[in-house]
């Protein structure tokens, strides 16, 4: 059994590497070994950001499962990622864990751009200025037309109505708050009855991938080894 | 990336990867310093992508992440610099014992630009330059600026509905918010000030500032007197439009571009001496 993790995008990827860290050795601690990878054109990766579409991100899941029994851990996009491997039935799942996975895309996208909206107020740029045709600016990356508008087409709802794999599905929840969000709660739903097994559960963690700095995920990196154990 | 690994440094294992060039490999290294609880990748993994580039114009080049950041050992330092300047130290004698190296330029951000300042003036390194992009000072003066520069940006979150929605919801982070402020405001007395005496290791250093970063006019003073107190060559430049942390891949090439040709001119006036 492989256990791969699907890092997130963005700046997201860079804030939340250390969690990555420390679920690999709360894994290690279990005698489980997990796969970190980057897809092509991000983190450390051959192959220029500019590049990356949704289509490059699946081929990069694919290449790392080659076809073997896998559990598959993701994070924000990577999330949404690893149950779209799934959902197309791209090679066979035991268990995937979504951590706050991104269920619609053109709420995600909208995150994005006001992100980057107030990075160019705290600058006073329209954005505008060094504008390169069919890209945008999204947090210093260069993000293709083509591949943002694949990311707002993503719906994690619609695609999971369709699932029908006999794994079990994990979602996390993290939040500042006691209650599961609606949306996570609405993703369960939908696949209940089409997973063997479907759960969600909320941790009250700071928002570790949209800021750098010690957060303890313990609680969260403990469940997680847990549900690959079971 | 060439090749991944570890290296010690005190109880610490240290991660890294590097880039060699292929072939003409010149005999000066870059060693990347990320900065506050960054990772060797850089921010909008700027770091890969200047190491591939100068490891395209011959120089070899090392990342790593500092001891409790990326995937190196350890717990981040709540007290001073101390341990990261030992850390970008044992880099430099990783690299140079690893790699046919006559010496290393050290390529920081922010606080690791400040990291390899307090280095070269701490330690006798085989140092051929430094390239510091948006060191930053410790004043009240600067401290202020900076808590003002987060105190901007939280009212320009507010600004946007959703976020403005959140708050009145009392769904925001207050406890966050007053973190991340208090951080920025204790920039005040962050790093000790600069030791009077000679440094250990001299060398000709470029900094690179932000037009928009609220530190940057303070901090460029303070840096050219500091270097023209010690006699070490430099040079200051500015990318006008420009963040902090130079978000926008137009800034990474300038600074890609800017660092090119002071290499070149560095490396003409050794051959000179």
């Amino acid at each position: 059994m492989k256990y791969i993790y699907c890092h997130p995008l963005f700046d997201e990827r860079k804030c939340a590497h250390r969690f990555s860290y420390r679920l690999k050795t709360a894994l290690e601690e279990k005698g489980l070994v997990l796969q970190r990878f980057d897809y092509c054109g991000t983190g450390e990766a051959p192959g220029e950001f500019a590049d990356v579409s949704l289509q490059s991100l699946r081929a990069d899941i694919v290449r790392q499962t080659e076809g073997d029994q896998v559990c598959l851990i993701g994070l924000r996009l990577g999330a949404s990622l690893a149950l779209d491997y799934c959902v197309r039935g791209a090679g066979p799942a035991k268990t995937v864990v979504l951590i706050e996975p991104v269920v619609n895309g053109k709420t995600y996208v909208q995150y994005l751009r006001r992100k980057q909206r107030i990075k160019n107020l705290m600058t006073r740029s329209s954005g505008r200025e060094f504008q390169d045709d069919g890209y945008e600016n999204i947090e210093g990356y260069k993000t293709s037309a083509k591949f943002i508008s694949q990311l707002e087409n993503i719906n994690l709802l619609e695609p999971a109505g369709a699932y029908s794999h006999a794994n079990s599905v994990f979602i996390a929840g993290i939040s500042n708050r006691q209650k599961v969000d609606p949306g996570l709660a609405a993703l369960a739903k939908s696949l209940q009855g089409k997973a063997r097994h479907v759960s969600v559960e909320n941790f009250v963690l700071p928002i570790f991938w949209e800021r750098i700095g010690p957060a303890d995920c313990t609680e969260l990196t403990t469940a997680i080894a847990r549900w690959c154990c079971g | 990336m060439d090749k991944v690994g570890y290296f010690r440094s005190a109880a610490n294992q240290l991660s890294y990867s590097t880039e060699l060039p292929v072939q003409h490999a010149r005999r000066t290294g870059i060693i990347f310093v990320h900065a506050a609880d960054g990772n060797r990748l850089g921010p909008h993994r700027m770091f890969v992508e200047l190491a591939r580039r100068f490891a395209l114009l011959g120089y070899p080049a090392l990342r790593f992440d500092l001891s409790g950041c990326g995937d190196s050992t350890g717990e981040v330092s709540q007290q001073g610099i101390d341990a990261e300047v030992f850390d970008v130290a044992g880099a430099v004698e990783f690299f140079t014992a690893n790699a046919p190296l006559d010496g290393v330029v050290l390529f920081g951000i922010s606080r690791g630009a400040r990291v390899c300042y307090t280095a070269m003036a701490r330690y006798r390194l085989p140092l051929k330059g430094l390239i510091l992009l948006s060191t930053p000072v410790s004043s009240g003066k600067a401290g202020l600026k900076s808590f003002a520069g987060e105190l901007k940006q939280y009212i320009y979150k507010l600004k946007e509905p959703s976020h403005l929605w959140k708050l009145l919801r009392g769904r925001a982070n207050i406890a966050r918010i007053w973190t991340t402020l208090v951080t920025a405001g204790r920039l005040a007395d962050r790093y000790e000030t600069q030791e009077k005496t000679v440094p250990a290791s001299k060398a000709p250093v470029l900094f690179i500032y932000a037009g928009h970063d609220s530190i940057a006019e303070e901090s460029s003073r303070y840096y050219a007197a500091k270097c023209r107190d010690n006699a070490l060559p430099y040079d200051c430049r500015f990318i006008a439009e420009a963040n902090h942390s130079f978000f926008h891949y137009k800034w990474t090439e300038q600074i890609f571009d800017l660092s090119e040709e002071w290499l070149e001119r560095i490396s003409e006036q050794v051959v000179k001496l």
